[in-house]
């Protein structure tokens, strides 16, 4: 009884505690995920922002238990969708969660649906698996999803490949089969990265009104801070494995405490000013298999100090929800 | 689609002219038959007279318009040796060998596919590391050789199977089972690598994404997309096991076309040679054309072409 308590007076869809993902390389143990938290209300869109390599891509397939094996594996944390852990579920029961309770639209959609089924097989399968429905109803089902999705002509979609589609279309397919099931959340790694500027911003808001209408969770995986800018309530920051800062979208835009979060925020090209020259952050990214000890960043931060290169900053709650990783704002130890 | 099907029709009927054309000039290179036919002594009225019954004294490409024409018909002339139809004689040997072939290619694809997928599923297991050596000796050790020590270890030392002709599938095991070693290595590892090519793809992520079985993402999802280069395979694999018999015909005294070959070139029957190349060469050119069939059957990428 007490946990449905828990479930209902938490009210989160998503809660992801310390996760852990490492990949055992032969240069290495590549931490790629490494103690991320955060979590997520109902209706509500977490953007995750952070340089390529940074572990977006990995942090969403842990949720999903689907790292790339055998080198990546979970190694630590939870990971609480309505109150059930997920990492300590069997893999069938997964299966069954996968599609159905969590979708996810992959990075890249251009190559994400598979050339020799044709859009109405591949739309069919998960409704397929995860609902008992009757072959016309499946149909129906995929239909009513590529026209919830705007697709021309449904009927004549259903029979075609992919390689008889446009990429807008594809993309728009994909995220079919993402909603066919009417998820609790949704991750969408880098929906629109291959997709040109107007398509894009059809797309987005396409995804944000089905969204709204199903109020799902959504995670939306961006290197694209305009795109944060529209879709998201909420942003977290990742930095080499690790989450710097989480907040508010409009405290994170407005109010950005931590150095790398000002960069990122500096390297956005202005609308208003002529854009002579494109800002960016100074350095590489680190190696993720022979991290510095210390916070990650410091290597390449303005505001860095001694503490830094030696121990990893606690995290400190700067307002109501807003929270960083750095030394500048944790209370200095003696 | 059509016009697919049409341009690989007519690709086909191009090369099997082509054959037909290196076919003759080769057997007319091995020198006069009609002197091969009636030896040293013969007398010359007689090798002339021959040589007029059989067309030998008309002009080649006359001799070539008579040859493609009663090919045509289903008649490639008669035996020197047999006086019989050599269109008859390959044709009674040819379920022989259809048979062989047809054994060792089933036992051979099979392994080679359900082998090569499940290396390319776990990839540096006991399996895949066995996978490879197996199929390592399969193509290194030669068929003569694999043939002479099964026959020695089965047939002369633990008199479990016959050592050679025909009859019973017991006459079949060490024949086919020798073939098939040789010819499943080579799609155990085309399949192996074209299972890990495409298990890698985007498309496999997502199929796992909607929560398909693993089983089912393996067979359908991945196993499809690889099809084209196994099927490529395949049917190469097909084509050397049919070359293949004609040492291993020869070895186990199996009465196929192979053994019908080597037998006419011995014996400088010409026509049974001359029959025994086009008519193995037709038959490669129609299971060329059954693969492209395939393709397109297979890949909407093709079929939409
Ligand atoms: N199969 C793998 N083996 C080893 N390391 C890997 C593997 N996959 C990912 N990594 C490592 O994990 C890190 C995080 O990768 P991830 O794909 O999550 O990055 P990302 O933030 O999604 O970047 P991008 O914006 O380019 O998509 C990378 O630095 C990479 O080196
Ligand atoms: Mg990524």
């Amino acid at each position: 009884m007490k946990s449905v308590e828990q479930k209902i007076s938490s009210g989160n869809v998503l809660e992801v505690k310390d996760l852990k993902t490492y990949f055992f390389t032969g240069r290495g143990v590549v931490k790629a995920v490494d103690g991320v938290s955060f979590e997520l209300k109902e209706g509500e869109t977490l953007g995750l922002v952070g340089e390529s390599g940074c572990g977006k891509t990995i942090t969403c397939l842990s949720i999903l238990r689907l790292v790339p094996g055998p080198a990546g594996r979970i190694v630590g944390g939870e990971v609480i969708l309505d109150g059930d852990d997920l990492l300590s579920k069997s893999e069938k029961a997964m299966r069954r969660i996968r599609g159905k309770k969590v979708s996810m639209i992959l990075q890249d959609p251009m190559v994400s649906l598979n050339p020799v089924f044709t859009i109405g097989n591949q739309m069919a399968e998960p409704v397929r698996i995860h609902q008992k429905l009757s072959r016309r109803l499946v149909w129906e089902k995929v239909k009513e999803m590529l026209r919830l999705m705007s697709i021309p002509s449904p009927e004549i979609r259903i029979r075609e490949y992919p390689h008889q589609m446009s990429g807008g279309m594809r993309q728009r397919v994909v995220g079919g089969i993402a909603l066919s099931c009417q998820p609790r959340l949704l991750i969408a790694d880098e929906p629109t990265t291959s997709l040109d500027v107007t398509i894009q911003a059809q797309y987005l808001r396409l995804l944000k009104e089905v969204q709204q209408k199903e109020n799902l969770a959504m995670i939306m995986v961006t290197h694209d801070l305009g795109i944060v800018a529209k879709v998201c309530d909420r942003v977290a920051v990742m930095y080499a494995g690790k989450i710097v800062e989480c907040g508010d979208v409009r405290e994170i835009f407005y109010r950005p405490a931590h150095p790398y979060t000002k960069a990122l925020l500096g390297s956005l090209p202005k609308m208003e000013e002529r854009q002579e020259k494109l800002y960016t952050i100074e350095g590489q990214p680190p190696e993720l298999h022979a991290l510095p000890p210390g916070c990650s960043f410091a290597p390449r931060c303005p505001d860095v100090q001694e503490i830094c290169k030696q121990e990893y900053p606690p995290q400190s709650i700067i307002k109501d929800g807003h929270c960083t990783s750095c030394w500048l704002f944790a209370a200095r130890k003696a | 689609m059509w016009r697919y099907i049409l341009k690989r029709l007519l690709q086909a009927v191009i090369c099997i002219l082509g054959v037909s054309v290196i076919v003759f000039v080769l057997a007319r290179l091995t020198g006069d038959p009609a002197l091969v036919m009636l030896g040293p002594g013969a007398r010359l009225e007689d090798i002339l007279a021959l040589r007029q019954k059989w067309g030998l004294d008309l002009p080649m490409i006359v001799q070539y318009w008579r040859f493609i024409s009663n090919a045509v018909h289903g008649d490639l002339g008669l035996s020197l040796r047999y006086h019989a139809p050599v269109m008859a004689l390959w044709l009674g040997r040819l379920p022989n060998t259809l048979l062989l072939a047809g054994v060792s290619f089933a036992i051979a694809t099979v392994a080679g596919v359900v082998g090569g997928v499940i290396a390319a599923v776990k990839p540096g297991s006991w399996f895949d590391r066995l996978g490879k050596t197996v199929s390592f000796l399969g193509i290194s050790v030669p068929v003569f050789l694999t043939a002479i020590v099964l026959i020695i270890i089965f047939a002369v030392k633990l008199h479990w199977l016959p050592v050679y002709g025909t009859g019973t599938w017991r006459h079949l095991i060490m024949p086919a089972f020798t073939l098939a070693w040789a010819s499943s290595a080579g799609q155990l590892r085309l399949t192996r690598s074209a299972m890990l090519d495409v298990l890698d793809a985007e498309y496999i992520k997502l199929a796992r994404v909607k929560g398909v079985p693993e089983y089912k993402v393996i067979a359908k999802h991945a196993l499809k997309n690889a099809l084209i280069p196994i099927v490529t395979m395949a049917a190469l694999q097909f084509m050397v096991l049919f070359s293949g018999t004609v040492i291993i015909e020869f070895i186990f005294a199996w009465p196929g076309i192979g053994w019908l070959a080597v037998e006419g070139a011995r014996n400088r029957d010409f026509p049974v040679v001359q029959a025994c190349a086009l008519m193995t060469s037709v038959l490669f050119i129609a299971i060329n054309l059954a693969v492209d069939m395939l393709y397109a059957y297979i890949d909407p990428r093709i079929r939409y072409q």
